[in-house]
């Protein structure tokens, strides 16, 4: 082994063996102390951790408890902070678990939930099917529901009171005759798709909605097609990567289907990168990018001319979430599902929109 | 026990027999997966041989590349960093928020470098001086790294739009070649420096190999596990910064995530013993290459990415065969 490495091991005059032995011996009584004192850290750490934690609990009022789904970006963050001080004015206590994007997660986040008995259990699920569980549990438990963000599989006015949320179908529709209005009559749209995360209901929605409306178009002359369709998982370094690839493999293309603002942005560096034009203008050979989102740096984008249309997905609904708990409370019927509107956001109202930019 | 690769080979019965084909499988194993891939690449892709093609994949190649060059030193050493992704997002965090709080763009990158350093140096001391398994200090640092960068940042992301980072990102020398292209062959040039000609990669070897015999013949294993983590930290920390320029966006839940995968798999690939020991940079440079270049390929063919992981998996145990020591 010492001859791998082309050394040869001859016992030195410095080194002997007592003070080999000596040596351990210090070590390892500093390796004591260390620990010792290292497992005084960690239970003063845990001690002083739950205190806090009880002091929390110890506050009075009605509870709302929020299951969030984990996805780390503007649009929870703006929806989030919106429903914490909604619930501080209409006088609830507001707690929130972070289920990280794991669907496990989430069923023991409301197993927690409903063991401390909350008035109501606000629930984004991370995936129709996964979280339908979450709705089991508080079923049993007693503890009202309210399904926020996306999807699930259940029963209105049995396994949850009300869904509300953004209607991605429509949303998807919304973009196809975007898409579609940017070209003059008779010529052909070769879009690219950048689509979210494979099987969460905005993409499954999206997706859906938008080859819908495209199939109606292409009823009477077949102008509207996809070209190539990516995984972006809403998420800009994912997306110009994908649109990198794209360009290099020279697909022809006029159009940009993304199914957040994060993906358009990061389609539209890539293309920028490659010295492609971008606008409202195919006649002039430029690009057309639409998507779904209303980010901040989206609505920079539509004001610099790069990105075409945003239909928004508003964050802003926690007063309507609120409006059905009470609603709920009084005993009114309430729809199965509450539709969030949302709108077209382009060159002629980005100003305007700009304060609700998230 | 006999690792030794360099045994003379026996001349005398004819020239053919005396080709070890198992000694060029072992020693050249990546190499020839790479040249069997470009092969493969070649039929199946239209218009593989380009210059963007190339550009492309080494622009992916960039962070796993510096990642991997780090980590073959760590698992040369003996040990292994799976917090490789987190530092990642500590330093571009760090960089960040300094910058958006007032302080100049060199200098914040400057501390994000520093903050990575300081994250090796946490890991090399615990893993050293502590005497903690490599794995179990580096998952501490992954988990409450990632964390710890959320906590950072604040926002769930941060545009970059009209930084100086922004221009870093799409910079190009001459007009032609990325920057990042140029950052990559320049930390490559280094490594190979420091592994064929330093005694500090002699020593790291040494650890890797038997860190008690490399106690007694006096290399300070102290400094030398110490410095590998560190050097770690600050490619992890170069390749975090240029990806936030890169897409001008900090993002510290998804910037650099399971880059601790590729870059493991690219030195496996690559040839380095996960047992220590033996750097191998040349291994892991074709190990980096050939680890993106099956998502390049099914990316350009418009295949979905899932392919690309399947297919990643199916090189990994073709490495592995060609280069099997019996």
């Amino acid at each position: 082994m010492a001859a791998t490495l082309g050394v040869t091991i001859t016992p030195g005059p410095g080194r002997q063996t007592g003070t080999a032995t000596k040596d351990t011996n210090a070590y390892k009584k500093r390796n004591t102390f260390m620990k010792k004192a290292l497992l005084f850290a960690v239970i003063i750490a845990v001690l002083v951790t739950a205190g806090a934690w009880v002091r929390l609990y110890a506050d009075k009022g009605p509870v709302v408890a929020y299951s969030h789904p984990g996805d780390a970006n503007s649009w929870f963050k703006a929806f989030s902070t919106e429903l914490e001080t909604e619930a501080g004015e209409r006088g609830y206590q507001y707690r929130v678990a972070n289920a990280q994007g794991k669907i496990g997660q989430q069923i023991a986040d409301v197993e927690n939930i409903v063991a401390d008995k909350p008035e109501f259990l606000i629930l984004g699920p991370i995936t129709p099917d996964g979280s339908a569980a979450a709705l089991d549990i508080a079923k049993e438990a007693g503890v009202p529901v309210i399904v926020v963000n996306r999807d699930i599989d259940g029963v209105a006015g049995e396994d949850y009171i009300t869904k509300i949320y953004s209607d991605f179908d429509w949303i998807g529709e919304k973009l196809a005759e975007l898409t579609h209005d940017a070209f003059p009559a008779g010529t052909k749209i070769r879009i690219v798709e950048l689509h979210g995360t494979q099987g969460s209901a905005n993409t499954i929605g999206l997706s859906r909605g938008f080859r819908k409306k495209m199939e109606e178009y292409n009823k009477t002359e077949i102008r509207m097609e996809i070209v190539v369709s990516q995984p972006g998982n809403f998420n800009k370094e994912i997306a110009m990567k994908a649109m990198e690839k794209i360009l290099q493999s020279k697909v022809e293309f006029d159009a940009v289907f993304c199914h957040f603002d994060d993906e358009a942005l990061g389609a539209i560096r890539a293309m920028q990168d490659k010295g492609i034009k971008l606008g409202d203008n195919p006649a002039n050979g430029e690009i057309i990018v639409v998507g779904n989102g209303g980010t901040n740096d989206g609505l920079k984008a539509i004001k610099d001319g790069t990105y075409y249309k945003i239909v928004s997905v508003t964050p802003y609904y926690a007063d309507a979430v609120f409006d059905a708990i009470e609603s709920y409370k009084k005993n009114e019927k309430l729809p199965d599902y509450i539709r969030v509107g949302d709108i077209v956001i382009d060159k002629s109202n980005v100003d305007e929109q700009m304060s609700t930019a998230f | 026990m006999d690792r030794n690769v360099n045994t003379p080979i026996n001349t005398s019965t004819g020239w053919l027999k005396s080709i070890a084909w198992a000694e060029i499988l072992g020693n050249y194993g990546a190499q020839l997966v790479f040249l069997t891939l470009i092969a493969a690449c070649a039929l199946s892709t239209p218009k593989f041989f380009s210059l963007g093609t190339l550009e492309i994949t080494l622009l992916d190649v960039f962070p796993v590349m510096l990642v991997a060059l780090g980590m073959t030193l760590v698992i040369s050493s003996g040990g292994i960093d799976i917090s490789v992704g987190a530092i990642m997002a500590i330093s571009g965090a760090v960089t960040v928020a300094l910058y958006t709080s007032g302080v100049g763009w060199v200098l914040s990158m400057g501390c994000g470098i520093g903050a990575a350093a300081l994250c090796g140096l946490f890991n090399g001391v615990l893993i050293s001086i502590f005497r903690i398994q490599p794995i179990i200090v580096t998952l501490v640092v992954m988990i409450a790294g990632r964390g710890l960068a959320r906590r950072i940042q604040v926002d769930p992301t941060t545009s970059l739009k009209s930084t100086p980072f922004d221009t870093l990102g799409l910079y190009r020398i001459a007009g032609k070649v990325p920057v990042q292209i140029v950052i990559m062959l320049a930390v490559i040039a280094v490594m190979l420096f420091v592994v064929k000609k330093t005694v500090f990669a002699k020593n790291t070897e040494a650890i890797g190999d038997n860190p008690r015999a490399a106690r007694l013949v006096g290399v300070n294993t102290l400094t030398t596990t110490v410095g590998v983590y560190v050097v770690c930290g600050v490619l992890c920390a170069i390749a975090g910064i240029m990806t936030i320029a890169r897409i001008a966006q900090l993002n510290a839940v998804t910037l650099g995530g399971f880059i601790e995968l590729d870059a493991i798999a690219a030195v496996a690939i690559g040839g380095t013993p996960f047992s220590g020991g033996r750097a191998r940079i040349l291994g892991t440079i074709t190990g980096a290459i050939i680890v993106i270049l099956v998502g390049v390929i099914v990316g350009l063919n418009k295949m979905p990415d899932d392919y690309a992981k399947v297919f990643k998996a199916l090189i990994i145990v073709i490495a592995m065969w060609a280069q099997r020591r019996k």
